[in-house]
């Protein structure tokens, strides 16, 4: 287990938001690699805010970031609640971070997506839309997986195979995850912290 | 009225006709276009007079009954402008027709016409007379009226043949000078005329229109009408034959065909 | 008339020389026009709408005043150019090819620009958030939206296309219909109607319209795709 335990972003008095009128304060976190973090909270409480602004995507309103991440492989990735897969087959958006050869069919074998590698991916369901996303963002190997409601539209067995294949990867020790969503989050043997995000912008962790 | 375009660029009958529609309160609206569309435009009705300087289209009118009335009222001549440094030395020549001949042997570019205007046609018999003409890509056929002929021929540094009045209006933002000029070759006659079958009103106001040019209070207005201090026009002398489109402003026995 | 018109359908399916010169100059220049307006147009395009809503906005304003400029303000303006008494009369390109397809140039790029920023501005912010967050260069970034929005690049080309191929001031000023050299379609209707070759002016008026009309259909064909 190399890596387990490394800080992969620090974070310090951040407020994250779209403006500073709708701020939202986060706990001081120590995000380290080999665990689930779990972000909860009523909608509208910044979760979003939180993922993005970890994920580079956004500026924080106040604070400091430290990491040493960048986007893409080997560092942060941040999975939108409603994907945007861009036209073309499911092959090409596995493409889109130019994984090395190999991973992206082997991601998208974890997903179940192999015989769809072929498919037009504006005509598949929202479930199989939102696989192709996932294994999209895996097969770039992050470090920092930011996944936003995942839930939606993935029944099941999805879920369960995509858990399994994050499993997989914390397990190899130099990764996170962090999730926002409001199902449960237990795994054996990988610890799981929660980030509470309040409305009251109150801080719990 | 369907005149040409040189006349129409020379500002002539914008400073004179005023002066006819005042006097008579009958108002001309002028048609420029080439000279071969004016007889064109004559013959199937859309206008009642012309004002040409094509005496070979005109003859050709007047024999097939087109145009009736017809009186020369003015004339000036053809210049043959080009590049000041005149490259193909025309400014020696013996006469126009040699001038054309040194500009086709030579190598400077010349811009025609390209158009069925007065000033194209004379172009076509001075190239005649003088039995060559430049190599095709020497010989630039713009298709436009004087003014966008001279602008080119001025870009490209080349030479061309315009009538009098239109290159002294346009000279000041030309790079050209007049290099040859003189001589009956490079007389340019004008004529008015009107279109036979009229109803009376009509017929009655083309006829006070072509006698007021020919013979009325046209006449020293034209004579008078002037451009940087040059008199662009000379009326037709009184006394020397005017009816036929053969006739020249003076009693001499050379023509020019 | 009906003689005229057949003369002129006559004169077309004899591929009169002419005719034929003429009209492949008119389709020269405008395609060139639309090439070099695509070319500078996208990553143009993609600048504005990568700057924001605020550079959109300008973008768009800028993109659809210029679009309504006349086609003799741009001849026009042009000519005082490339004239011998112009900055730029060095380059001696008045009355050439050169001179007119940059006139239509100037013509073509607001209309591309226009069409293809509001598609690219209609993107949802996940397509460039997407490309963002998995690592993707900028410059793969611009390759991977514009082909998001390739149905309205060609109905920005071909919508650009017609205006170009339609356009006579431009042509007309700083091309100078010169036979075998500038004369187009539109420069040839509008002069030579002077000569009296009747037929000849039909017979290019009718390929004009033909030409302008497939445009048009190739334009609503894409839009209506998208």
């Amino acid at each position: 287990m190399t890596g387990a335990g490394t800080t992969l972003i620090r974070t310090r008095g951040l407020s994250v938001g779209y403006g500073t009128s709708s701020a939202a304060v986060v706990p001081d976190l120590d995000l380290l690699a080999g665990i689930v973090w779990h972000v909860t909270g009523p909608n509208g409480s910044g979760k979003t805010a939180l993922l993005k602004t970890l994920a580079g995507l956004l500026r924080p309103i106040a604070g400091r970031l430290e990491h040493q991440l960048d986007k893409g492989s080997g560092g942060a990735v941040y999975v939108h609640p409603t994907p945007y897969l861009f036209s073309g087959s499911v092959r090409r958006n596995l493409w889109l971070a130019r994984p090395s050869p190999g991973r992206a069919e082997h991601a998208a074998g974890s997903f179940g997506l192999s015989p769809l590698l072929d498919r037009d991916a504006a005509r598949l369901s929202h479930g199989e839309q939102r696989r192709v996303a996932l294994a999209r963002a895996i097969a770039c190997r992050p470090r920092l997986l930011l996944v936003d409601e995942p839930e939606g539209g993935m029944d099941e067995e999805a879920l369960a195979a995509w858990w399994t294949c994050m499993i997989r990867a914390i397990e190899e020790g130099d990764t996170a995850l962090v999730v926002a969503t409001h199902g449960q989050v237990a795994f054996e043997g990988i610890p799981v912290r929660e980030i509470r995000m309040s409305s009251n912008r109150d801080m719990t962790a | 009225m369907a005149t040409t375009t040189s006349v129409e660029n020379s500002g002539l009958l914008a400073a004179v006709l005023p002066a006819f529609s005042r006097e008579t309160g009958i108002t001309v609206e002028v048609l420029a276009v080439g000279s071969g569309r004016a007889l064109n435009l004559l013959k199937r009705g859309e206008v009642a007079v012309g004002l040409t300087h094509d005496p070979a289209a005109e003859a050709a009118a007047l024999t097939g009954g087109v145009v009736t009335g017809y009186r020369k009222i003015m004339f000036n001549d053809f210049v043959i402008v080009g590049p000041a440094g005149d490259p193909a030395g025309i400014a020696h020549a013996s006469d126009a027709v040699d001038a054309f001949a040194r500009l086709a042997a030579g190598a400077a570019t010349f811009v025609s016409r390209g158009d069925a205007s007065g000033t194209y046609s004379r172009e076509q018999e001075l190239w005649a007379l003088a039995k060559r003409r430049p190599a095709a890509p020497r010989l630039v056929d713009v298709g436009q009226g004087m003014g966008g002929a001279l602008r080119v021929a001025s870009e490209k540094g080349a030479y061309t043949l315009s009538d009098r009045a239109t290159f002294e209006r346009f000279r000041s933002s030309l790079r050209l000078s007049s290099l040859y000029e003189g001589g009956t070759a490079l007389l340019n006659t004008y004529a008015v005329f009107v279109r036979p079958g009229l109803s009376r009103t009509d017929e009655a106001a083309a006829s006070a229109l072509t006698r007021w040019l020919a013979d009325g209070a046209g006449r020293p207005l034209i004579a008078g009408y002037a451009v940087n201090g040059q008199t662009l026009f000379q009326v037709w002398p009184l006394g020397t034959p005017r009816e036929s489109p053969a006739d020249l402003p003076f009693r001499a026995e050379a023509r020019v065909h | 008339m009906f003689t005229e018109i057949g003369r002129a359908l006559t004169l077309i399916a004899s591929r009169d020389a002419e005719v034929w010169q003429i009209t492949g100059v008119s389709i020269a220049v405008s395609t060139s026009a639309v090439v070099a307006a695509v070319a500078l147009g996208l990553p143009l395009t993609y600048a504005l709408a990568r700057s924001g809503p605020r550079g959109t906005k300008i973008g768009m304003w800028v993109a659809h005043s210029m679009a309504a400029l006349p086609t003799v303000v741009v001849g026009l303006t042009l000519y005082v150019v490339l004239s011998s008494a112009g900055p730029l009369g060095w380059t001696k390109l008045l009355y050439t090819r050169t001179a007119m397809t940059i006139g239509q140039l100037v013509l073509a790029l607001p209309l591309v620009v226009a069409v293809v920023l509001g598609a690219l501005h209609r993107l949802p912010a996940a397509a460039s958030e997407s490309l963002v967050t998995h690592g993707v260069t900028p410059a793969r970034r611009m390759g991977w939206l514009l082909w998001e929005v390739r149905t309205a690049i060609a109905s920005g080309a071909f919508l650009a296309f017609s205006r170009a191929f339609t356009e006579l001031g431009s042509a007309l000023i700083v091309g100078g219909n010169i036979r075998g050299a500038t004369r187009t379609l539109t420069t040839y209707v509008a002069l030579e109607y002077n000569r009296g070759d009747d037929a000849r002016a039909i017979a290019l008026g009718l390929i004009l319209l033909a030409v302008a009309l497939l445009a048009n259909a190739l334009m609503h064909a894409f839009m209506t795709e998208q």
